[in-house]
């Protein structure tokens, strides 16, 4: 236990991890066609240990959300703090980086109970290097 | 003015009253401590929450039962001659609409949820070094919440027989009924956990269910009392046989031809007239003074006794 209800961990590995990106640097960026920043950089990582490639959806924070409460994405990154009012059409990640108030997480579809477990914890091992990439940002 | 008997409850009585009120004491202690617990681990489960509303829905009893009793035994005054007994039928009229309202409302949600297919989330706990599935934390904090309850209300139900209480009683018939409340929101979570997200909803569904019908049922039965029922046992299975008790005692005196009783309850005790036709034309005070000392000796619970004189039961009280 948990076991995912639409069986999304299953589904994306040796698969692909349907991933929605919005546009807010430093965490994330798409502007040379490819993803980049740090999220992208942990979803890359993660995706690696799932054996999975990643299909990237670029747009705005609404449509992403849209479509992940339709379970047309796996999840969706765009420099989210836990105080997104998003919350309540997504189920929020816990925070692999912590700022002052604000926690980074990521979201992923509400009740993927496996999927979300599986996030969380690989975040929590990366939060010694998501902090070390966000000092090395900072100028 | 003659203002009613200040004396509630005989020695055995009180001290089941002391017991009692430890206990309470010691249960909204225990359901602070459980909802506290619960919110803790709640997550996203609706089954969850609807548990641990029902643990600060439990509290109200407990409040009801200790202040009820301390206003009950103020003593009669001009303002309120009859005492303070039925502040403890008020009390339980404001909990048992609280429970109902509440029920219903939980109800609602739980079926809103089921119809929106809403997947609830649980997530993981990072503690010690782990990360771990937070459901894992909510069983041993259901089963925190009920095992104690089931202890503090089979330890209650004997005092609320003994006094007479129907708050108590159905406080502790709740503590010891609240394991199912347990059950379910377990099973919400298990089945959570194996994949199935509307074992959330549908034991939240059962969960509000059990609060709706508690509600309804103290509601009926406060209603009822307040309307001044013949008195009934604290089962509420059966009339109180006291009534007819009373009525025999009066029938064997001497000087009585025939008799009726009615009675009515206040909080713990009775209040009540009897109307008696007297073998003789005359009654003296002092017989009457006897026989009502004689009703009142009968059970404690015969508190504030009426006796009449009358030619003939049949005469109506009627006005001209």
């Amino acid at each position: 236990m948990p076991y995912d209800p639409e069986g999304t961990l299953e589904r994306v590995q040796n698969g692909t991890i349907r991933a929605g990106i919005s546009l807010n640097p430093p965490w994330t960026d798409f502007t040379s066609g490819e993803a980049v920043g740090l999220e992208p950089q942990l979803l890359n990582k993660f995706a690696e240990q799932l054996n999975a490639r990643i299909e990237w959806t670029v747009d705005s924070e609404s449509d992403l959300f849209r479509a992940l409460k339709h379970r047309q994405l796996d999840v969706v990154i765009g420099g989210l703090t836990s105080s997104t009012p998003w919350s309540k059409q997504a189920a929020l990640s816990r925070p692999y980086l912590t700022i002052g108030n604000d926690e980074h997480v990521i979201a992923v579809p509400q009740g993927e109970n496996r999927w979300l477990l599986e996030f969380d914890r690989f975040l929590q091992s990366q939060r010694r290097e998501a902090e070390r990439y966000y000092e090395g940002e900072q100028p | 003015m003659k203002a009613s008997p200040a004396f509630e409850f005989p020695p055995e009585q009180d001290e089941a009253l002391h017991r009692a009120r430890r206990l309470e004491w010691i249960t909204i202690i225990y359901l602070i401590s459980v909802s506290v617990v619960m919110y803790l681990v709640l997550g996203s489960s609706q089954a969850m929450k609807t548990a641990w509303i029902d643990d600060l829905l439990s509290l109200i009893a407990p409040i009801v039962f200790l202040t009820a009793t301390r206003i009950a035994i103020w003593e009669p005054n001009e303002r309120f001659p009859y005492g303070y007994h039925r502040i403890v039928s008020i009390a339980f009229l404001c909990a048992a609409l609280a429970l109902s309202v509440m029920g219903g409302w939980l109800l609602t949600n739980a079926l809103i949820h089921l119809f929106k297919a809403e997947h609830p989330t649980i997530g993981g706990i990072h503690l010690f070094g782990h990360t771990f599935w937070l459901g894992w934390l909510m069983i041993p904090a259901l089963v925190y919440s009920a095992v104690p309850a089931m202890f503090l209300g089979r330890a209650k139900l004997p005092l609320a027989r003994k006094m007479h209480d129907k708050v108590l009683f159905a406080d502790a018939n709740m503590n010891k009924a609240d394991w199912l409340t347990a059950l379910a929101a377990l099973i919400g979570v298990v089945g959570i956990g194996l994949g199935y997200w509307w074992a959330d909803a549908v034991a939240s569904a059962l969960i509000s269910l059990d609060i709706l019908h508690d509600g309804i049922r103290h509601l009926r039965e406060v209603v009822c009392d307040l309307m001044q029922e013949a008195p009934r046992t604290v089962e509420r299975s059966k009339l109180d046989p006291l009534p007819d008790r009373v009525a025999a005692y009066l029938r064997s005196l001497p000087w009585v031809e025939d008799v009726q009783v009615r009675m009515r309850e206040e909080g713990h005790v009775y209040f009540g007239e009897a109307f008696i036709v007297p073998r003789e034309a005359s009654v003296t005070p002092e017989q009457l003074y006897q026989a009502t000392r004689g009703c009142t000796n009968l059970n404690w619970r015969v508190h504030d006794f009426v006796l009449v004189p009358v030619p003939s039961l049949d005469v109506e009280n009627k006005k001209d």
